[in-house]
């Protein structure tokens, strides 16, 4: 007897609870899983495939916690079609476990990871101290800023699975500014308790405004440019639970023929720790305006 | 089910040969998330069921995989009821064999991907061997790729009793109203785990004693 599919997405959940079941991914071989891309227009957010990628790799790890995680956006993905993760066990050791995974939607690849999985382990430990920064309460949320930034209230959402508070909203003014930022994440509701489902909200977290931070000092705020994730890379320095607000402080040492590199780190509220640091390489593009 | 049984004899209405049956989806938390207890069961592609030494013709965006089992052809029919032993004695022939899946194939959901044999590209069939049980469960096969070995079967997905696995087939088809019939085709679960494989390269299983089945993949 089959057991009704329970239904995906159901709109009365929150917006926390659908990326959580977005992560839930339907295991059809040991090493073959099955995603949803959730309801949606436009392309998928890459964030969401890399946090996709990062579950199927880590499905087939035992036991082992992600310590970081490479990967490429090969071709924007779409919210019409599931997305099928072909897992590659590359190697099994004894510190650490590493992963090779291909995200495939309507029969071509859109996102390749590695991930490497390590045994906790004593050892050396040190850090840079979390920036100064004004505490999240006193900032607005992001949809807050979008929503004026729109000139349209209507246009307001609240589908974000992470809370977003920009350290300098600002920016969207539009006049070129440091190439550097700092932002408060925080999920939109209680994460379960599996490390690597934190973990993979981390990740899903991590692609999130780092393109802002190399468009910065170019005056193309969201709405101005085009702009897409070529590649992103997350370390996770420590074992870690998201239930609460993170500092993700980035910065753009360089930009060129329309590429911006961009290095974050995130730091935990609570004690400062520095829990995760984070790479990307984003493409920004100033739309073309041709003469009437 | 009721959309594979569908499937199926659309196919047949379409001019396909009945070939028989494949076990897939033996990943327990995904049989527990749909209700089974043990593996699925799908139909195999009667146009694509190959001769070790025949070539398979990979289409553009496939992702194909290999997979090394052991195919059983039945002299007799098997019902749901059947004992282990009275399944066992309808095996007519056991043979080496690769199943080919396409995991870019069908583009649909968990649906779609059921109905249409999960994944199920095609059957290669090496030659019928003389051993029986319990040697056939026994013997794990290497599998190459252009000769060079590749993956070793894990003991531990070796096929259950095989007459235990056709009466669990059996089970599976009953209530959709299909059945194991003589002549029909068993392939019995991949003792490794599934290899990408692409154009351009020959993937072979080699089952000692048991026989060695190729197929060479072509664009």
């Amino acid at each position: 007897m089959e057991r009704a599919r329970p239904e995906r997405n159901a709109p009365s959940a929150g917006p926390l609870e659908r990326l959580l079941e977005l992560l839930e991914l339907d295991r059809l071989d040991r090493d073959l899983f099955l995603g949803q891309p959730g309801r949606g227009e436009g392309r998928l957010f890459g964030g969401m495939v890399a946090a996709q990628s990062v579950i199927a790799a880590g499905r087939t790890v035992e036991p082992g916690m992600l310590h970081s995680m490479h990967g490429y956006f090969l071709r924007p993905g779409s919210h019409q079609a599931p997305i099928r993760f072909v897992v590659d066990r590359i190697r099994d050791g004894r510190s650490f476990t590493t992963r090779s995974v291909v995200a495939h939607q309507g029969g071509e690849a859109i996102f390749s990871l590695s991930a490497s999985f390590a045994r906790t382990e004593g050892g050396i430990s040190h850090q840079d101290p979390m920036p100064e920064a004004p505490a999240p309460e006193t900032l607005p949320d992001w949809e807050d800023v979008r929503a004026r930034i729109l000139d349209d209230e209507s246009q307001r959402r609240r589908d974000g699975a992470v809370e977003l508070r920009m350290c300098d909203p600002e920016v969207y003014a539009g006049e070129p500014k440091p190439p550097h930022q700092m932002v408060w994440l925080r999920p939109r509701g209680k994460v379960p308790d599996d490390p690597l489902i934190h973990a993979a909200v981390l990740v899903y977290a991590s692609d999130r405004t780092l393109i802002n931070t190399a468009a910065r000092p170019h005056g193309l705020p969201w709405g101005k440019r085009v702009a897409a994730s070529l590649d992103h890379a997350f370390w996770l320095h420590r074992p870690f639970r998201f239930d609460d607000w993170v500092l993700y402080a980035s910065a753009s040492p360089a930009a060129h023929s329309a590429r911006g590199l961009v290095f974050g780190g995130m730091y935990r509220r609570r004690d400062g720790a520095r829990v995760a640091s984070s790479a990307q390489e984003g493409l920004v593009r100033v739309p073309r305006h041709d003469p009437a | 089910m009721a959309a594979q049984r569908a499937a199926f004899e659309h196919a047949l209405a379409s001019g396909m040969p009945r070939a028989g049956w494949k076990v897939g989806l033996n990943v327990r938390e995904m049989q527990e998330r749909l209700g089974l207890a043990g593996s699925a069961v799908a139909w195999l592609d009667g146009r694509r069921v190959l001769r070790s030494g025949e070539t398979f013709a990979v289409a553009p965006g496939s992702l194909v995989h290999a997979e090394a089992e052991i195919a059983l052809r039945l002299r007799a029919p098997v019902t749901a009821g059947a004992s282990p032993a009275a399944a066992r004695a309808a095996i007519a022939e056991r043979m080496p064999a690769l199943e080919l899946v396409d995991y870019a194939r069908p583009r649909g959901d968990l649906e779609a991907i059921l109905a249409h044999s999960i994944f199920h590209a095609a059957t290669v069939l090496g030659a019928p061997t003389d051993a029986v049980e319990p040697a056939l469960g026994a013997t794990l096969p290497r599998v190459e790729v252009d000769g060079a070995e590749r993956a070793v079967a894990n003991p531990a997905w070796a096929p259950p009793d095989l007459g235990e696995l056709l009466v669990h087939v059996a089970a599976r088809l009953a209530p959709i109203g299909l059945g194991l019939r003589a002549g029909d085709l068993v392939i019995c679960g991949s003792y490794v785990q599934p290899l990408a494989v692409a154009a351009g390269q020959t993937v072979a299983a080699d089952f000692g004693a048991l026989g060695r089945v190729a197929i060479a993949l072509t664009a």
